[in-house]
């Protein structure tokens, strides 16, 4: 008389209805009523059917109650249920007789979903504990279907990212070729500003995802540099003085050329793009172009972006020049060989240094 | 179980219909369970009880008594016993005990009858 328990468990939806009563009678009488729709398990006291319970949870849709119990009774097991949080994944039921107030409230309050009184009545019985078995079911179907919808966007999510940074390496690595520089050197300034902000007190009180926009946006830091002509860009010797005010046209062109791009303009990473491609070449002291910010003036993300295309340009070979051995090149970043930076700024870069280091062998 | 039977114990007192519903139409058991009535020991505990003056051996055996009463539609026996039961709860034990011949002419209307007919 089991076979509807049967196919429930089956397919993997817990079928099994605890009975927890001391009188042999009473349990025989829900045993009959439930049986040619569940499985049974029964328990003679509040104790054992807890351990019945904790054992087999994942096959149990339904605690069938009751209060008067020795060694543990109903009350004090619906205690321990509520405080373990299983009423709210398992429909508890008091089958009592007792109809006093206090007790009622009390069992609501501690997550019991329908009181039934004895002597029971079947048809009042079965539905009302068939209707909350379903309902709980439903909950966690439903509860099920969400989850995995929200992992399936979130995955969808992550690729949509993934793609966009690939385009946006693509485009500013294809502008820095023309210079001479590779994809390394796009992907090596992302690297740098991402692992700062995350390691360092430089990224306090930007969340993760921000520190993601601001690294992407660190890619794009030299796109102002297609608006050079090649004779510029290019030359191998030092530039006279029409050339260098041409060469530092780079930052606004940069910032001009991310203006004009429709979709850059409502993407979250747009603000910081713009900022960085205008002032990573501002400098601490006021002395920096194009608009001569000063100190704090200047944003933190434009700070790093500068100290790393700084600390970049010296390590590695370039057209124009051999790569210094690395403690030569953060003396000359201490000593203001290559522009003044923030203290604050060294101070974080030197204490993962040794790490940004490992990003070029 | 006979239409003979079902008459004898609804003059009784038994709701026998009530009784057969509770059951979900599966006489069998329910004749099985009336039988096992006769050996039901919370009649003789709750005379115990109360001879030896014991309110919460009392309550229990009443409480528990009730429970069989009512689940196998033993009206009559059921309301005795609940009566009884809810003055225990209360502590009113002399109500209590004056009720105690009502159920017990109660039970021996119910013995007699499950005796005849089983």
């Amino acid at each position: 008389m089991e076979r509807g328990g049967q196919q429930r468990q089956d397919s993997g939806i817990p079928g099994t209805i605890l009975i927890v009563d001391d009188d042999e009678l009473n349990r025989a009488v829900l045993d009959n009523i439930f049986s040619a729709e569940y499985s049974i398990e029964e328990a003679e006291n509040g104790q054992i059917g807890l351990e019945k319970l904790i054992d087999h949870s994942e096959r149990i849709c339904a605690v069938l109650l009751d209060v008067v119990m020795p060694v543990m009774d109903g009350m004090e097991v619906l205690k321990k249920l509520n405080k373990m949080g299983m009423t709210e994944h398992i429909p508890v039921f008091l089958i009592t007789a007792e109809s006093g107030d206090q007790t009622l409230k009390e069992a609501y309050s501690l997550g019991v979903m329908d009181v039934i009184l004895k002597p029971v009545v079947p048809y009042v019985v079965l539905r009302r504990i068939n209707s909350v078995v379903e309902l709980f079911q439903a909950r966690k179907r439903l509860g099920n279907k969400v989850a995995q919808q929200q992992t399936e966007i979130y995955q969808q999510a992550q690729q949509i990212i993934e793609l966009n940074m690939g385009m946006i390496e693509a485009l500013s690595t294809a502008i820095e070729f023309r210079s001479g520089e590779s994809g390394s050197h796009v992907r090596r300034i992302h690297d740098i500003t991402q692992y700062m902000l995350e390691h360092t007190e430089l990224g306090d009180g930007l969340s993760e995802e921000e520190i993601q926009h601001i690294a992407m946006a660190a890619i794009m830091h030299d796109v102002g540099k297609i608006a050079i002509p090649d004779a510029i860009l290019n030359k191998p010797g030092k530039f006279t003085p029409e050339e260098y005010e041409i060469m530092k046209t780079h930052t606004l062109q940069g910032a001009v050329l991310l203006e004009k791009i429709p979709q850059m303009k409502n993407h979250k990473a747009f603000q910081y793009a713009y900022d960085i491609a205008r002032h990573h070449h501002e400098r601490w002291d006021g002395r920096g172009y194009p608009d001569g910010l000063k100190g704090d003036e200047i944003s933190i993300w434009a700070q790093i972006v500068s100290l790393a295309d700084v600390y970049d340009a010296l390590i590695s070979k370039r057209v124009y020049k051999d790569a210094y051995q690395v403690e030569e090149a953060l003396a000359m970043i201490q000593n203001g060989q290559c522009g003044t930076f923030n203290p604050r700024l060294l101070e974080s870069f030197l204490k993962v240094e040794k790490h940004l280091r490992g990003l070029y062998k | 179980m006979t239409e003979e039977t079902k008459r004898e114990l609804e003059q009784a007192g038994i709701r026998v219909d009530q009784l057969l519903e509770r059951f979900m139409g599966n006489e069998g058991l329910a004749e099985r369970f009336l039988k096992k009535f006769l050996n039901d020991a919370n009649y003789g505990k709750l005379m115990e009880s109360v001879q030896a003056g014991d309110p919460k051996g009392a309550f229990e055996a009443a409480h528990t008594l009730k429970g069989v009463a009512g689940n196998l539609s033993m009206q009559p026996l059921m309301e005795a016993v609940g009566q009884m039961t809810e003055d225990l709860r209360s502590d009113r034990w002399e109500e209590a005990l004056s009720l105690m011949p009502k159920v017990t002419e109660a039970y021996e209307k119910m013995a007699a009858v499950l005796r005849a007919v089983f």
